[in-house]
Formats: structure tokens, C-alpha cells, sequence
């Protein structure tokens, strides 16, 4: 069908323009009325086309909106920590050893929390990712250290395991229909039930060079784990921010029954999602018992909740939804403010909790609380409506005035039922 | 002496780029029972929800009470124990039983130690209902009775704990949609009953029989504003469609080009819960119009075409091809469907203009890795943003701070896209705005003249004769009539749907063994 010509084109132009025109007295009103930031947006637009609503179609234009705290409050708590623990505790701080042990640190978290953005962007909860991490640590250095398989194909089975996993979980939520938090934590509790079965109580040791080196193997100090959630993290944010299939998944997880009726099968997206969670969970219980040397079915329940909390957190950065570079940033600047700490002095075993939960409810806090306002939003520093606040002659950059002030009551926008601060522009 | 109970003078409700009730004056005098006529979005709900203090009015109006100047907002507690509301959902939680309902809004009554006295309240409960004339089971969950009694127990609820009848006014949304004619007989006569102790009543219906066998009052909205108040006792049936009618705006029709000769939809005895073998054709360029009252199927029949519903049986072709129930199944053979509800069905609220947009169809913006070219895509968007005028024309807008008018022309854009052989139309210019009605109706016609063909299910008697070629009317699950050329009318809609008498003859309907398997 060829497009049938309505409404204004972009040949029309001109006529806009000339309508613009007619704005010029207001304009030179607030030119008068408003100081220099006017002055400054007026210098900058001025022998430009002015931006109209009904012209552009707003393509990516920068906007210093975008460094607002509540959109990038990840970098902020990272510059505050990182000056923070220069002036404590510089002679070990600012060294690089500190940060590539971060980094060895974390690897694995990261990735155990990169795979839990999948199911959380298609709306369901996977609790199971700490008992697959724990039941994949296990299978595969008993496979590997009583079974007398080989290093590939312990890793396939544990991976197959984590596969597996998903496969029950999605058909417990879709066909069984339980929810999937509680789906998830039963199955969370079995399989942890699994894993210490398996080891009867005790951790395996004695892993050869070749297994260790899988995760141990470093350029320069920093581990292969790091390279490993590099590589998973750039695929992973391809495919979530410029494919189809990641356009499915939000649509999935942002209302399951009109995505349906658009066309996306819900239940296909939904059953990968948990598939691809539960082994990346697997393969980070891999890698955990590789980089330790050791399994054990305690090493995933530690995973489980600031993985959580570290997507949770990453969805409140750049793009307003669960992301990959959000993630990856929460994890690495949360737990150099526990490292931080630890080199303070502070070694208590709660910090690392206590800290981590404080940083996710103040960003999600932080980020998610904004006063709903119909038509507009009119603050006291919105100074259209308000007059300029003056000091000693000087013009403020907001206003002094509430608009609640009886002086205002001939405005047309003045409203005395008004309690919230918003208006409803007549007619 | 029937005193005024409430007066309303100039009240008004706003919505972000919307007037919902625009200046609206009112009495309802006590003693009566007063019919709020109007077709949908004519503000009859917003001015329930006004009452009810579910919203805030817009500053300047004046309203009183038995007489009292009362704020509706501010003094919504005091105005709640006067006006009570029987919703059109009735507004009961199904697994609860019937004292438990009725105990919802005043609390139960608690012996010495704070438990609750079941007995009593039992007993309270079974006096209430039987005063109203019946007797359900109250120990019963709500769910497990049938309409006429959750209707009786809604009813209750909203009527216990008046001291005064004669200062109270009960409020019916639309109590008879989906009840059976001895059903509607029987409510009207407690009506009559409540009436009679001196309650004022604001009868809200479709139905101009029922309105002119009990009303007292009538009152008419339109677009938001009152167009006629005034007694029932002299008006005619023709009258009163003459008055719902009047002043519509709409008259001027639409370049409407005659359909083909080639069936591109056909629908065979399809069953579905509402649904009892419905059968029809739709040829190649034409727009048809499926009417009806609520419950009678209407609401129902786009949806199960596209398969958002299962389907019991029957077959649903495109093009001479079977399509299987499934909404991706419908979309791969040619079919788009806007539904009614556009917050829950019809798009993803915090999706982007142009994320909604492209969704149903991402294959043509894609290159052959599977990466969204994402200019291409954006220069897609935005053409057809153009063409149907959405406002503000931004493309990273959410969806969700649109108006309604707008999002429902993305939402149209979005399936128009697609360019579907048969595009099914579910209630489209609900909650939409004057101004993006009539683009929203040009859109229409416009989709139809680029090739596809239109089913529209809609309420709106007068969208449906203005609009389409072609016009089926649904009453029960059963198709009634099928009205083209010169017997296209909204009175005539309006009669086939209705009936034309009030004991709805011809509404007995065989009740068929239905299947209750789905059907793929």
C-alpha cells in the first residue's frame, strides 16, 4: 500500500515555520523575563531550525538528561567510592593488583547474573540458578575426580544438566502452570538436595592442570573468567538490544498476552529464557570449581541474590530496562566498594550484604520514585508560571514564589483544590 | 413529595487530551428513576466514577445533596453513604460467599472477643436477600451462582445500612446486560419496590425498551454533554432514537468503494462460551459490521476469528485456507486484530512507539544475520507515524503516556502495516477523542481502499452504519440479521439488536450440546 499523504510532510516546512513565527513575541518575553540558560538555549538554536513536535521524529540526540544520577547512578557510586577509598586507604587501593583481583573475583557473579537478565526480561523469576551452580560444581568434579571421565565430557553432561533444568522448569510454568518463583525455589531446594547427595558432606579435591587452567589461565593477572563474561556479555547485549528475538523477550515480559496477540510465541521465548539462565548457571558452576579447585554444593547459594540484586540494579541504568552493561557495572562497582572495605579494615562478614542491599533499594529507589502528574508537570521552579525569584536584583535560575500563593489566584492556570502541584490546562 | 436528591450543574472531568464530561447538569429527584442514555465514551462511566469519587472532578462545578452543598471529592466518605453503586461487573470477589460480600464495605459483626458471629451475620445476610425477593444459598461462593443471583446479591450490598431511603440514590450500571428476559422482569419490579420507599435511581442502559417500560427521567449524552433531560411518560421508542441520535456530527459518510465478488473470510458455525454457530462471508474490500448488545457475543467474535480465544467448534478460512485458533497462525495467513481492551491486549505499555510498532512484523527490517537495521526501521516507523498523525510525533515516546486516541491509531498503524487480508476491528474508537475518531474512521477506510478487508465489532450503531458495507447483528450467539443498502440504519442496528419488544421474543435459543474441547 502506498502511503496515503494525510498530515503534514516534511515538505511542509515551511509553513511551520512560518507559524513559529508567531511564537516570537513569547519567546521574547521569556528572553526578557528569564536569565542567561535562556539566553544560552536561545544563542544555540538561533540561525538552526527550530525543533518542532510535529517535524522531528526524535532520533538519538544527546540530552544532558542522560547523566542525570537516577540514569547512570551506577558510574556516580563508582567515582564517590573510588575517591572515597583513595583518600582512606590509597597505598592499596591504587594499585591495579587490587582491581584485576576484583575483576577475578566477580567474573564468575557476572556471569551468573548476565544469563539471569534472560528469564527476568521475559517476566519470570528463576531462583534455581544457585542450585544449578551448586549441583554443576558437584557433577562435574565427581565425574571428573571419581567418575573418571574425561574434562569435556564432565563439563557436557554438567552443562546438559543445566539444559535440563530449564527445560523442567519452563514446562512446570507453562503446562503445569505454577508460578515461577515458587516453581523455581522448589526446584532451587532440590537441586541443592542433588548436589549433596552427591558429595555426601564432603568437598572434592584434586583437580589436574588442565581443569584449573580452564578458569585460571591470565594475561597479565587477569583470569580467563573475566574474558569469558566479556565475550557472553557483548553476544548477549547484541542479541537483547538488535535482534527480533531480544525485542520478543521484553515484549514477553511486558505484557505476556498482548505479545501474544502480536504474533510472538510467548511460551518459545519464555522456555529459552529459563533454558539459557540455567546454563549459564551450570557453566558458572563450572567455572567456579575450576577457579576454587574444588567442589562443593555451598558455593552457589552465595550467587543467588546478588545476581538479583545486581540485574535489579542494572535495570535502573542507561536504557530504563533490564540491560547488560547496567548488570555488568552493578557487579564490578558493588563489590569494589565490599574490596574497598575489606582493605579498610572493615572485614566483618555482613558488609558485604549490608552493602549490597542498601546500593539496590537507594539506585531503584532513587530511580523509580517520581510523583505522577497529569498534564505537565509544573514545579515551583518552573518559572512560566511562577515569577522569577529575585535576590538583591539578581535573577535566580528558579523561582521564589509557590503557586499556591493567593496572588496568584486570577492566573488561569491557578487551581486552589490543587494539593499535588499538577494542573489541567483549560481549554 | 419527590425532592431532589442530587443536583449537578456544571460539572466536567478532563483527561489528558481528552474532555470526558464537559458542563453536565443534573437532578435526580427522589421517588423516580432516572435513565442515563448514551452511546460509549459519551461520559456515562466517568460521570458514575465522579459520583462514586473514584476520580476528582475538574474544579468549578457545583453539586448538592439532599439539598447540602457537597465537594463529590472531598466529601466522598459522606457521598458514599447516600449514592450507592451497582457496577456493571457488580463489583463482587467470586470466591467469597455472600455474607462475606456483603460484609466487604461495613465490616461483620464480632462478639465479645472480636470473632465473627457467622450465625448472625448468616441470618442478616438471608433476611437482606429475601427482602429483595430471593434466596441463594450465602454460604455459596458467588462465583457458583448464576448472574440473576450475584445481580440480587450486588444489589444487597449497595442497599444495606440505609437509614432513610428517601435520601439515598442507587445507581445501576447496565444491572439487565446479561440477564434473561423473567430475570429482567423480576429486577425491574424490586426496583420498582426501592423506588416506592422513596430511593432516587440512575438507571444506566443500552436498552431503550427497558429504559421506556420503567424509567421516570431521561437524561441523554452525548460526546460528553447533556443533550436532552427530561419525563418518559409521552416518548416514543422512534423519539427517543431520534434524540440518542441528534446532533451527531458524523453525518457526512465515507467514499466507500462497492466490495468483490471473492470471499476472503469465511467463518463456519463457529462455537465458542458466547458464540452458538455463527456463520458468515466476507468479500474481498468490504467492511463489515458486527453489532450487538453486551453479552450477546459481539464482544467476543473478534477474538475468537483471530484465535485469542479458543474456539469449540467450527472453522474459521482465509482465502479458502483453514487457520488453526492461534493469533500467530492468524497473522501468518493474513489476519490483524485490534483489540478492545488496548491497555491489556493491545500493547505492551512501556514498549516505545517504535518497538510497538515494528513488533508483530521485524522480518523486513532485519538483515540477513538477524540484526535490526535500526535507521531502516526507524524511517518505517516514522512514515506510518505520519500517515495516521500521531501526536507528538515522537518515535521513543512509551506507549503508555500517549492518549488513548493516539495509542489506538499505533495500535492501527501497527496491523496496517502489515497490509492483512482481513484486519478485525474490536470496539476501535473506544475511549478515543473526537478529533482522532475521525482519523481513526478515515484510517479505516482508507485500509480498506489499500486492500484489505474490515470486520468492525463495535456497540456504536451509528460508527457502524457510517462505516461499513455490510452489517450482522448478534443477539444470544446467533447471527439475527443481515443488514445492507438502504435497511443499513443505526434505528434499524439498534432494533435488531435490542428486539423489538420488551419481552424479547425470539431471544429462546436451542440450547446445543456444546463441545467443550478446543478445537485447533
Amino acid at each position: 500500500m502506498k502511503t496515503p499523504r494525510l498530515h503534514p510532510q516534511p515538505e511542509d516546512r515551511k509553513e511551520v515555520k512560518e507559524e513559529l513565527t508567531d511564537r516570537l513575541p513569547y519567546a521574547r518575553r521569556k528572553f526578557e523575563l528569564l536569565g542567561w540558560g535562556w539566553r544560552f538555549r536561545q544563542m544555540r538554536t538561533k540561525g538552526k531550525e527550530l525543533p518542532d513536535s510535529r517535524l522531528t521524529t526524535n532520533r538519538f540526540t544527546f540530552r544532558w538528561k542522560t547523566l542525570h544520577p537516577r540514569n547512570i547512578s551506577v558510574i556516580y557510586l563508582y567515582l564517590v567510592t573510588f575517591a572515597l577509598f583513595s583518600l582512606w586507604v590509597p597505598e592499596t587501593w591504587l594499585s591495579t593488583l587490587t582491581h584485576k583481583t576484583i575483576l577475578n573475583q566477580e567474573a564468575v557473579r557476572i556471569i551468573v547474573s548476565l544469563g539471569l537478565i534472560a528469564p527476568l526480561a521475559a517476566g519470570v523469576f528463576d531462583l534455581s540458578i544457585g542450585g544449578v551452580i551448586s549441583l554443576s560444581s558437584m557433577l562435574v568434579s565427581w565425574l571428573i575426580l571419581k567418575g573418571g571421565f574425561s574434562i569435556w565430557s564432565a563439563c557436557l553432561i554438567a552443562l546438559g544438566t543445566g539444559v535440563l533444568v530449564g527445560a523442567l522448569n519452563a514446562f512446570l510454568i507453562l503446562k503445569i502452570k505454577i508460578d515461577s518463583f515458587i516453581t523455581t525455589l522448589g526446584m532451587s531446594s532440590i537441586l541443592y538436595a542433588l548436589a549433596s547427595a552427591i558429595s555426601s558432606g564432603k568437598m572434592l579435591f584434586g583437580f589436574d592442570k588442565a581443569f584449573k587452567n580452564i578458569a585460571r589461565f591470565n594475561i597479565e593477572g587477569v583470569e580467563a573468567n573475566i574474558f569469558y563474561a566479556l565475550l557472553f556479555g557483548a553476544v548477549l547485549w547484541w542479541f537483547l538490544e538488535s535482534t527480533p528475538g531480544g525485542r520478543y523477550l521484553f515484549a514477553t515480559g511486558g505484557n505476556r498476552e498482548a505479545a501474544r496477540l502480536a504474533g510472538v510465541s510467548t511460551n518459545f521465548y519464555i522456555t529459552a529464557s529459563l533454558i539459557l539462565s540455567s546454563t549459564v548457571a551450570a557453566l558458572g558452576g563450572i567455572l567456579i570449581t575450576s577457579k576454587i579447585s574444588s567442589g562443593s554444593p555451598t558455593v552457589g547459594p552465595p550467587f543467588l541474590l546478588p545476581a538479583f540484586a545486581a540485574v535489579f540494579f542494572g535495570s535502573t541504568q542507561f536504557i530504563g530496562r533490564f540491560n547488560v552493561a547496567g548488570t555488568f557495572l552493578a557487579v564490578l562497582v558493588l563489590s569494589s566498594g565490599v574490596k574497598g572495605l575489606q582493605l579498610a579494615g572493615v572485614t566483618a562478614l555482613w558488609v558485604d550484604d549490608l552493602f549490597f542491599g542498601l546500593a539496590l533499594i537507594l539506585a531503584v529507589g532513587f530511580s523509580t520514585y517520581r510523583r505522577k502528574v497529569y498534564g505537565g508537570e509544573r514545579r515551583w521552579w518552573r518559572r512560566e508560571e511562577n515569577e522569577t525569584g529575585t535576590i538583591l536584583g539578581l535573577r535566580l535560575p528558579f523561582g521564589l514564589k509557590r503557586p499556591h500563593s493567593k496572588k496568584n489566584l486570577k492566573e488561569w492556570w491557578y487551581d486552589p483544590d490543587d494539593q499535588q502541584g499538577h494542573h489541567i490546562k483549560p481549554e | 413529595m419527590p425532592h431532589p436528591i442530587l443536583q449537578l450543574a456544571g460539572l466536567s472531568k478532563t483527561f489528558p487530551g481528552q474532555v470526558a464530561l464537559d458542563q453536565v447538569d443534573l437532578e435526580v429527584r427522589s421517588q423516580s428513576i432516572h435513565a442515563l442514555l448514551g452511546h460509549n465514551g459519551s461520559g456515562k462511566s466517568t460521570l458514575i466514577k465522579l459520583l462514586s469519587g473514584f476520580e476528582k472532578p475538574d474544579y468549578g462545578y457545583r453539586a448538592r445533596l439532599n439539598g447540602d452543598s457537597v465537594d463529590l471529592w472531598e466529601d466522598r466518605r459522606h457521598t458514599q453513604q447516600h449514592i450507592r453503586i451497582v457496577h456493571q461487573d457488580l463489583g463482587l470477589v467470586g470466591n467469597l460467599n455472600a455474607i462475606e460480600n456483603l460484609a466487604l464495605g461495613r465490616g461483620y459483626h464480632t462478639n465479645a472477643l472480636g470473632t465473627i458471629d457467622w450465625k448472625q451475620e448468616a441470618q442478616r445476610a438471608q433476611d437482606l436477600l429475601r427482602g429483595l425477593g430471593i434466596l441463594p444459598d450465602v454460604r455459596k461462593p458467588v462465583g457458583a451462582l448464576s448472574r440473576a443471583e450475584q445481580t440480587y446479591v450486588a444489589l444487597g450490598r449497595a442497599l444495606q445500612g440505609w437509614q432513610d431511603y428517601r435520601t439515598g440514590l442507587l445507581i445501576l450500571d447496565e444491572p439487565t446486560a446479561s440477564l434473561q428476559s423473567a430475570e429482567v422482569g423480576f429486577l425491574f419490579r424490586t426496583m420498582r419496590q426501592v423506588r416506592d420507599q422513596g430511593a432516587g435511581m440512575l438507571y444506566v442502559s443500552h436498552r431503550l425498551d427497558e429504559v421506556l417500560e420503567i424509567a421516570d427521567y431521561v437524561s441523554i449524552l452525548q460526546d460528553g454533554r447533556k443533550v436532552h433531560s427530561g419525563p418518559v411518560a409521552k416518548l416514543t421508542k422512534a423519539e427517543l432514537v431520534s434524540l440518542l441520535t441528534q446532533g451527531q456530527q458524523r453525518a457526512r459518510s465515507f467514499p466507500k468503494a462497492a466490495p468483490g465478488k471473492k470471499v476472503v473470510l469465511e467463518c463456519n458455525s463457529v462455537y465458542s462460551p458466547r458464540l452458538r454457530g455463527v456463520d458468515f462471508k466476507l468479500y474481498a474490500g468490504e467492511i463489515l459490521g458486527i453489532a450487538g448488545l453486551i453479552g450477546s457475543g459481539r464482544d467476543e467474535i473478534g477474538a475468537v476469528l483471530f484465535g485469542a480465544l479458543p474456539r469449540f467448534a467450527g472453522r474459521v478460512l482465509v482465502e479458502k485456507q483453514k487457520v488453526y485458533a492461534h493469533p500467530r497462525e492468524a497473522i501468518l495467513k493474513g489476519m490483524g486484530y485490534v483489540p478492545s481492551d488496548r491497555k491489556r491486549l493491545g500493547l505492551v505499555e512501556r514498549h516505545r512507539v517504535y518497538e510497538h510498532l515494528t513488533l508483530p512484523d521485524l522480518s523486513r527490517n532485519t538483515n540477513r544475520f538477524g540484526h535490526i537495521r535500526r535507521s531502516q526501521e526507524l524511517e518505517d516507523v516514522e512514515a506510518w507515524c505520519r500517515t495516521v498523525d500521531l501526536r507528538p510525533l515522537d518515535l521513543f515516546r512509551r506507549m503508555h503516556k500517549f492518549s488513548g486516541g493516539n495509542q489506538q491509531k499505533a495500535v492501527l498503524a501497527r496491523w496496517m502495516r502489515l497490509k492483512p487480508k482481513v484486519l478485525i476491528l474490536d470496539e476501535p474508537t473506544q475511549g478515543v477523542d473526537i478529533q482522532s475518531r475521525e482519523v481513526i474512521y478515515q484510517l479505516i477506510v482508507e485500509a480498506c481502499q489499500a486492500g484489505s478487508s474490515l470486520v468492525i465489532c463495535s456497540a456504536d450503531a451509528e460508527e457502524l452504519a457510517l462505516l461499513c458495507h455490510r452489517v450482522i447483528v448478534l443477539k444470544a450467539g446467533i447471527k439475527v440479521a443481515d443488514l445492507s443498502g438502504p435497511y443499513l440504519t443505526p434505528e434499524r442496528i439498534e432494533q435488531e439488536a435490542s428486539g423489538t419488544s420488551n419481552r424479547r421474543r425470539g431471544m429462546r435459543v436451542h440450547q446445543h450440546e456444546i463441545a467443550t474441547t478446543v478445537v485447533r
